[in-house]
């Protein structure tokens, strides 16, 4: 082989080594923002991926800042926020969380979960996926419950073991109904039964 | 036979509380009756549609007053109790229809009316079948089936029917005055007229352009076939000033005795939604719905206050590319996205303003200066 084929052949290299990055880079970051805010997005992303966590609620993230015009600094503060809240997933959870329930549970923590209950839950839980309960607690304080009574109810259900459904099926009334008082056999202040 | 109606309308509809909304439409043009010599023509209408609970109430009216010739004019009204079995939407009550033509005396219907629809997926099917009579004139009874179906390709939506108008006209008996009274069992008899309407409809949203156009064909016992057309473009200017334009030809009413005929009108729409400020206007929303109608395919079902002309979704299911929802035939907006189990954040837009998290879902804040509904698939 020639010292030219050598050298040929070593700028090839270097070039691919060099465009490797640009090449990892998803596509929908290339075709929706300018070409130096997409690197910057993808390093950042990248650089998520390369700690083991799922890059794709990251790449959403990007998209939904530009779809709601925010600023650069504004979308990479979101990615960092959502990075952190990942972080914070997979140590609760265990590495071998799957990225479904680590991009939940990140959505939950965001959503003003705090962490401590989502370690109980996940202890509650045994090893099973804490998707459904997640999913469960955060319809039903959409839907009017109390956040304390919810949770309540919430890690009643996961102590017993309960499956997924028995989550899906939670209502309101449901919460309303378990945490209401019963109602004294005599009337208070008086003695009562002997 | 001829006629042909050239004007333009100006129409203003307001919302109103318990999801009611009342449109008042004036206009003027241009009328080529048959065989008349051309007449200018005033035209004044009104339509309510009100929601209340279960039941929904529906009035509609127009008149025209062609200059020398007369008034014309067309009132119909219904109330339909509307329930949900098993995952069909039945509504079921009493129609009725009154109308004058020019010159001509007012004729009108009374009828039952049944409708059925259902969804599966992007396909929906529906069905409905009416029983009436005829107030005045000389058709004593008739029922009219129908069955449709349609089909939905993201802003795209086609649409076929089928529906058949079964009259049992009362005619007085040709040999009556040249057979001797004692041999007739009677003066009248009993003529059928069953007359079929074949129809495609396509239907096209997307963002400030609303297209749709449909087009039949007439065909029957003791009829000439004939073929009807008509097509409808708006564009939404502002949130509340849309123009538009409506062309076609419609055929004849069977039922009421009015001649069909060519228009066209151009207008000015001004959709006057609640007093309230654009900030307060999500709180009217209604809680956000979906449907698992299979593992790969979510539903999502949305309330918009009364008077939204546009609504739109971006979501983690779209990737944040804006898809215009499709209001359904009960007035909910709509749209069928695919979706695996998971957490995924959304957004709606109505008639081009902000990014809001519908109520009913889950809320967060999104990072960016609001907050993102949170729609969470368990399976």
């Amino acid at each position: 082989m020639t010292s030219n084929a050598i050298t040929v052949r070593l700028l090839v290299l270097l070039v691919l080594v060099a465009t490797m990055p640009l090449l990892a880079q998803d596509p929908r970051l290339a075709q929706r923002f300018s070409e130096p805010v997409a690197a910057r997005l993808a390093a950042s992303i990248d650089s998520a991926g390369h700690e083991g966590l799922p890059t794709e609620p990251l790449v959403l993230r990007a998209l939904e800042g530009q779809a709601k015009g925010a600023s650069e600094d504004q979308i990479v503060a979101a990615l960092s926020r959502l990075r952190g809240a990942l972080r914070t997933a997979r140590e609760t959870l265990g590495p071998a969380a799957p990225s479904a329930e680590l991009t939940t549970a990140a959505a939950a923590l965001q959503a003003g979960v705090p962490e401590p209950r989502l370690a109980e839950l996940h202890q509650l839980r045994g090893g099973m996926p804490v998707t459904a309960p997640l999913g469960a607690y955060l319809d039903l304080i959409a839907r009017g419950a109390k956040a304390d009574r919810a949770w309540s109810r919430i890690s009643d259900l996961a102590r017993r073991r309960a499956s997924d459904v028995e989550f899906v099926r939670l209502t309101p009334a449901d919460v309303d109904r378990d945490a209401k008082p019963i109602r004294p056999s005599h009337p208070p202040g008086s003695q009562g039964p002997p | 036979m001829r006629s042909i109606r050239f004007g333009a309308m100006a129409s203003i509809a307001v919302a109103m509380p318990l999801a009611a909304q009342i449109r008042v439409e004036t206009g003027g043009g241009q009328a080529h009756l048959d065989q008349l010599p051309a007449s200018s023509l005033t035209a004044l209408g009104g339509s309510l549609d009100a929601l209340l609970g279960g039941a929904r109430i529906q009035f509609a009216g127009n008149a025209e007053d062609h200059i020398g010739l007369g008034m014309a004019g067309v009132m119909s009204g219904g109330l339909h109790y509307r329930f949900t079995p098993a995952g069909w939407n039945l509504e079921a009550g009493p129609v009725s229809d009154v109308a004058r033509g020019i010159e001509a005396n007012w004729v009108g219907t009374l009828a039952a009316d049944l409708r059925a629809s259902r969804e599966f997926g992007r396909v929906s099917v529906s069905g409905g079948w009416q029983q009436g009579m005829t107030l005045t004139g000389s058709q004593s009874s008739w029922h009219r089936p129908s069955v449709g179906a349609a089909l939905r390709f993201g802003a795209v939506q086609l649409a076929a029917s089928w529906q058949a108008t079964v009259a049992h006209d009362t005619v007085l008996n040709s040999t009556a005055f040249l057979t001797p009274v004692a041999l007739l069992d009677t003066m009248t008899r009993a003529q059928v007229r069953d007359i079929q309407d074949l129809g495609v409809r396509m239907t096209w949203n997307r963002g400030p352009i609303s297209l749709s156009a449909r087009v039949g064909r007439r065909f029957g016992l003791n009829i000439l076939p004939e073929t009807w057309w008509d097509g409808h473009a708006a564009l939404h200017l502002t949130p509340i000033m849309s123009v538009t334009m409506r062309t076609g030809r419609l055929a004849s009413d069977v039922l009421l005795g009015l001649r069909g005929g060519q228009y066209t009108t151009f207008g000015l729409q001004l959709d006057l939604l609640q007093h309230a400020k654009p900030s307060e206007r999500h709180l009217a929303f209604a809680p956000a719905e979906f449907l698992r109608e299979s593992p790969a395919t979510v539903h999502l079902f949305f309330v918009l206050p009364p008077g939204t002309r546009r609504a739109a979704l971006v979501s983690d299911l779209t990737e944040w590319h804006p898809i215009d929802l499709t209001r359904s035939d009960d007035g909910r907006w709509e749209i069928v996205l695919r979706a695996s189990a998971g957490v995924y954040r959304l957004n709606i837009s109505t008639d081009g303003g902000p990014w809001r998290a519908p109520t009913g879902l889950p809320a967060t804040d999104d990072g960016f200066g609001t907050k993102a509904g949170l729609l969470v698939l368990d399976k």
